[in-house]
């Protein structure tokens, strides 16, 4: 794409010839092609753009309160989220804001495996799953620094799987606590890790997703390749630029989705104790397990998987299996994912997000009691065998 | 042999799964834990169950019994931790 522009007189043209602002608008978006039939799921895609954003904004803001208590027995980080969150009715909005939105922001996967992995592109789905794993990284450290009483609990748990590793595991633990129990250096390296180094890498791998998906181009309900058949400027026949068509259209679906947000931040932010439990309003207590402890709602189906096996190591490598799997999800089914497939029933969930999440999900919400322990065990197996 | 006297048990209470601290359901057909427990301890985290004297029952994802910690009682009254020494009158 020639940069016109640059020979533009007057400011625009000065701007041009240093940076091709003119020439990224037009191949990004207003001469960028997309398929004409996009539906519901396409939402998400600048939707997961949104959130990713209110998390950096709120998050900038409640870094400015946040203090790292001195030992693990304080109680400082907990009564500097509690302050974020009485501080004023702006604050009010930002403390339950930065969780739920985190929360939205898995919420893109679903998209992938209801809708692009089943559909076809081979290539970029491998590209566009690989921000999940620090997805997964940065919320689980994210949950620990309010320093609640699940948060703690939490860290303990998550960071005592690694002690599974044969040889190393022990001193590994330690090495990642920076003690020999979760404490204050385990809290400001997670801060650390939280605020700064994860959130690069993943605006590294949204921007290097964003690269792939202009490169190749989104698919469509229908399985049709627009690239295939172009008109006599090279346009596709098929496609229509995404602006303004496609802005407008995630416009809408930004306005709803902050109406349904804007409900949940602000009547009902702990979501029946989904979103945040009453034991994080505690202050993290180590002499004290919350009972029943719960994870995040997201991360219930590998909470379910971990504890489904009666042993540490087996249990700790399904969990394993489970996140990575999601790496080698669009290889696996490539073979089904010719254009003549896609066509029909292409809207249905694919099996693992039909079947198998919810189920997982819905067992890891479940209290861990003896009496239906079993049932649960053999039930989880069943699932997250036949899935992966 | 689990304890050095018969009346008093002495355990590191952290759960050998993944360190959360297992809660005491000492009534047998404890109403959460069902009619056949025998009454012992269960871990909140993940369901690991536990006996009275701290053994891990069968299809619990814990690998081991919780840890007897070193220990020895200088009197009838007076129990040292991390001191070992020779089992009391009353073992069990």
């Amino acid at each position: 794409m020639a940069n016109e522009a640059a020979y533009k007189p007057g400011f625009w043209g000065w701007l041009n010839r240093r940076l091709p602002v003119e020439v990224f608008w037009r191949s990004q978006l207003s001469e960028y092609y997309a398929p004409k039939n996009f539906n519901f799921w396409y939402f998400f895609g600048s939707l997961a753009m949104l959130v990713l954003v209110m998390q950096l904004v709120t998050g900038i803001f409640l870094a400015m309160f946040y203090k790292v208590g001195k030992t693990p027995h304080s109680t400082r980080s907990n009564s500097s989220c509690a302050r974020s969150t009485s501080a004023g009715c702006c604050a009010t909005c930002i403390r339950p804001a930065h969780p739920h939105s985190s929360g939205d922001l898995p919420a893109h996967v679903p998209r992938h495996h209801v809708w692009l992995v089943q559909v076809a592109a081979r290539t970029v789905v491998a590209v566009r799953h690989d921000h999940l794993p620090g997805a997964h990284g940065e919320a689980f450290m994210g949950y620990v620094l309010p320093w609640g009483n699940m948060s703690f609990w939490a860290a303990t748990v998550i960071i005592n799987i690694f002690g599974a590793i044969p040889v190393i595991g022990p001193g590994l633990v330690e090495w990642i606590r920076g003690d020999y129990g979760i404490a204050d250096a385990t809290l400001n390296r997670f801060f650390s890790l939280h605020v700064v180094a994860l959130p690069l890498l993943l605006l590294l791998l949204v921007a290097l997703h964003l690269v792939a998906l202009h490169e190749v181009g989104s698919n469509n309900p229908d399985g049709v390749e627009i690239k295939e058949k172009k008109n006599a400027q090279g346009i596709p026949l098929d496609g229509i630029p995404f602006h303004p068509y496609y802005t407008v259209k995630d416009i809408f679906g930004v306005a709803a989705f902050l109406a349904l947000f804007a409900i949940v931040v602000f009547f009902i932010p702990t979501f029946a104790d989904l979103f945040l439990e009453k034991a994080n309003f505690e202050p993290a207590n180590p002499l004290s397990t919350p009972d029943p402890i719960s994870p995040s709602w997201y991360f219930t189906p590998y909470y379910a998987i971990l504890r489904s096996f009666p042993s540490k190591g087996a249990g700790a490598v399904a969990m394993l299996i489970a996140v990575s799997a999601f790496f080698f999800l669009p290889g696996s089914i490539a073979h089904r994912s010719s254009p003549s497939a896609t066509a029909a029933g292409s809207t249905r969930p694919s099996g693992p997000v039909r079947g198998v999440l919810p189920r997982l999900m819905y067992l890891g919400l479940q209290p861990a009691q003896g009496t239906t322990w079993c049932c649960r065990a053999s039930a989880a197996c069943r699932t997250s065998c036949s899935s992966y | 042999m689990r304890s050095r006297r018969a009346d008093v048990l002495v355990l590191i209470g952290i759960c050998t799964h993944l360190g959360c601290l297992p809660k005491s359901f000492f009534d047998p057909g404890d109403p959460v834990l069902g009619a056949s427990w025998p009454g012992g301890f269960r871990c909140p985290c993940h369901g690991s169950r536990f006996d009275l004297a701290g053994r891990v029952f069968n299809g619990s994802p814990a690998p081991t019994n919780l840890s007897v910690p070193p220990y020895s009682f200088q009197d009838q009254h007076t129990l040292v931790i991390g001191l070992d020494g020779a089992p009391a009158k009353g073992a069990a």
